[in-house]
């Protein structure tokens, strides 16, 4: 069969093939450029952490201007290259191999935030610096629904989520800064940068399902937004992780997924743009627990947790107890030797739909992606987004990203 | 020369069947001429006709053109002759465009040419193919409307070559949805006639091009692929009857 589709494939191909082009516009800043430029707020706020051996100033190195002219921290591998220290922390994926990345460059951590401070909202959000999380695809294949496998759309896809899961933040906080770039061969293109509002602010819902109402939102008046953060909660997980001798431990209900629906519209509310990229932790340090004092309880501790005959039960938790005295301790949340770190990750890439066909490639939006104008007001960001209309009333349901790779190196450890 | 076909004296219903031909013949032409996707029988059938022939709500152009070509093609097959054919056939089809996979897929298809001599070795006539992939997970079809030439001039035997332009339309549609895409197409077929009694049995070898248009979502219009072009090449048989 694939012997006859060869023969009859050849000649037609030969017949009717068709080329592509393409573009690019490379542009980095010179470092001497960047170390001058005024700080972001996002810029210089990491500090080592016991068991890092990289310095603040190492780590400051990596830096980009962002579109306001400041300097922002961005990307760089959990071990520096040139001294072979740690960070403790990593970014995902080296942005440098995207196809994508001579035309973005590097991504400006924090830009979305920085523009909050500007729009005159009357709020501000700001996010720490190791929950930037780079990851890319090149030639990513998606097939259209409806298409009987005929369609086949190749996309280069550049995305970098805030999606912080060692802390608190995201119990009640919602808005995380999002940078999507996609170019497919369908036309579809997008650069966007914005705030995401992901859920409602002060609650998530629980990897068993259900809202858990966690708090205030900061800021209070943070918008809500489609999708959800899926994070765990103690109610759900001790009592599949921490079982009886006839069962296994679910570390799956750890899995922590934010479901994002963005849209990006103009002044007058039409939608020029949506797309809904779900981001998964697979290992995180942090589940929410309202017993424990921050709220902020950690999965590594539940394998020295025993409950009668009841323990955490697989490798996951293997090397990672010791008993002392008579009491089995486990390794504190933070040592490197936890498998609880949040560097294992995947995002889907779902929908990208555009409305934009006849319309200005580049819009200038608040940071939550609304009030689009053609020219450039106060806190807005630009965003290009191609003329085009590619609503082809059919659903993506993701293809996966980034789920065999792990972003761990050597010293990487909550939180991450 | 093809000396045989016309010695055969055809018998009452194959010259109904012929009668009926040019006048199919003649409305195809004129519908293709207009840009219009439609089968011979669709055609014939299309608006009420004042007794002097003319088309009723028709276009001005059209009611001029209609009763010009229909006496035309009806002189000449009255003066060499009219036929039929009808097949089926095994083919590939594939989809070619930014987007598409292009892994051709294999299906029966259908067949039909209703036409009229214009000389003793050139016949004219409408053809329409219906391919049909529609036994997997996803319905794949390709339909095509052309004007042919088949021409039996090269050499003794009964050898012909076909060539012809016209339109295709390829869908595909999977889970209540679907694209699809029409545009100008050409074909081009060879093929041998093999009389057995009163028919003529044709072994051929066909494919239909297109020269590509928008593929488009079936739910919404919008084109995935500003430009996508089909082709099929497909193997069969056909019974003919000529007078």
């Amino acid at each position: 069969m694939r012997h006859r589709t060869a023969v009859i494939a050849a000649p037609l191909a030969l017949l009717l093939a068709a080329c592509q082009g393409s573009t690019d516009a490379p542009t980095q800043p010179a470092p001497d450029v960047v170390a001058a430029a005024a700080p972001a707020r996002a810029f210089g706020i990491w500090a080592p952490g016991t068991g890092d051996t990289c310095s603040a100033e190492v780590h400051n190195r990596f830096a980009t201007l962002g579109p306001d002219g400041k300097k922002y921290p961005s990307w760089h591998p959990p071990t520096d290259p040139v001294t072979g220290c740690t960070f403790g922390h990593e970014h995902g994926r080296d942005p440098r191999g995207s196809a994508l990345y001579r035309e973005v460059g590097d991504l400006p951590f924090g830009y979305a935030n920085e523009q909050l401070d500007a729009a005159g909202l009357g709020m501000q959000r700001h996010e720490d610096h190791v929950g930037h999380k780079i990851e890319w695809e090149n030639d990513l294949r998606i097939r259209p629904g409806g298409s009987g496998g005929v369609l086949e759309v190749s996309c280069d896809v550049l995305v970098k989520l805030h999606q912080g899961t060692h802390s608190r933040d995201a119990f009640t906080n919602n808005l995380h800064e999002l940078n999507y770039h996609i170019r497919c061969n369908d036309r579809t293109e997008m650069h966007v940068t914005m705030l995401s509002a992901i859920g409602r602010p002060g609650e998530f819902v629980s990897t068993c399902g259900g809202t858990v109402i966690a708090g205030t939102g900061n800021p209070a008046n943070a918008p809500a937004g489609g999708g959800h953060r899926r994070i765990p909660d103690a109610a759900c997980i001790v009592n599949r992780i921490v079982v009886d001798p006839s069962r296994s431990s679910d570390f799956g209900r750890l899995h922590e997924s934010w479901e994002t629906s963005n849209e990006i519209k103009t002044a007058d509310g039409k939608r020029l743009a949506f797309f809904n990229p779900y981001f998964q932790v697979f290992r995180p340090s942090r589940y929410f627990d309202p017993s424990v004092a921050g709220l902020v309880a950690r999965p590594v501790d539940l394998c020295a947790t025993v409950i009668g005959d009841r323990r955490a039960r697989g490798s996951e938790c293997q090397g990672l107890t010791s008993t002392v005295n008579g009491t089995l301790l486990s390794v504190n949340f933070d040592d490197p030797r936890s498998p609880f770190n949040g560097a294992r990750r995947q995002v889907d890439i779902n929908d990208n739909v555009i409305t934009n066909a006849g319309g200005a490639t580049a819009w200038y939006t608040d940071p939550f992606g609304r009030n689009g104008r053609a020219t450039p007001f106060p806190g807005s960001i630009r965003q290009v987004i191609a003329a085009i209309d590619n609503n082809y009333g059919v659903g993506v349901n993701g293809p996966v990203i980034g789920g065999n790779r792990t972003y761990s190196g050597p010293g990487t450890r909550a939180p991450n | 020369m093809l000396p045989s076909i016309r010695k055969h004296r055809r018998p009452r219903a194959a010259r109904r069947v012929a009668a009926m031909a040019m006048s199919a013949v003649a409305m195809s032409a004129i519908a293709i001429g207009a840009g219009v996707m439609s089968t011979p029988l669709q055609a014939q059938s299309a608006g009420p006709r004042t007794p002097g022939g003319s088309q009723a709500g028709g276009s001005q152009a059209t009611a001029n053109t209609e009763p010009t070509v229909r006496r035309a093609i009806a002189h000449l097959a009255t003066k060499h002759g009219a036929w039929l054919a009808l097949g089926g056939s095994r083919g590939g089809a594939d989809l070619f465009c930014e987007v598409c996979t292009q892994d051709p897929t294999y299906a029966w298809s259908l067949e039909a040419t209703v036409g009229i001599r214009l000389a003793p070795t050139l016949l004219l006539g409408v053809e329409t193919v219906g391919w049909f992939d529609v036994f997997g997970g996803a319905d794949r079809t390709l339909r095509s409307v052309t004007a042919v030439l088949r021409s039996h001039a090269f050499g003794r035997g009964r050898p012909y070559l076909t060539g012809g332009a016209g339109v295709a339309r390829y869908r595909v549609r999977e889970d209540d949805a679907g694209f699809r895409t029409q545009s100008p197409a050409l074909t081009a077929g060879i093929g041998h006639d093999v009389r057995v009694g009163s028919t003529t049995v044709s072994p051929h070898v066909s494919a239909v091009v297109s020269v590509g248009g928008k593929l488009q979502s079936e739910r919404t219009d919008a084109a995935i692929a500003p430009t996508a072009r089909v082709a099929m090449i497909r193997t069969g048989l056909t019974l003919a009857w000529f007078r």
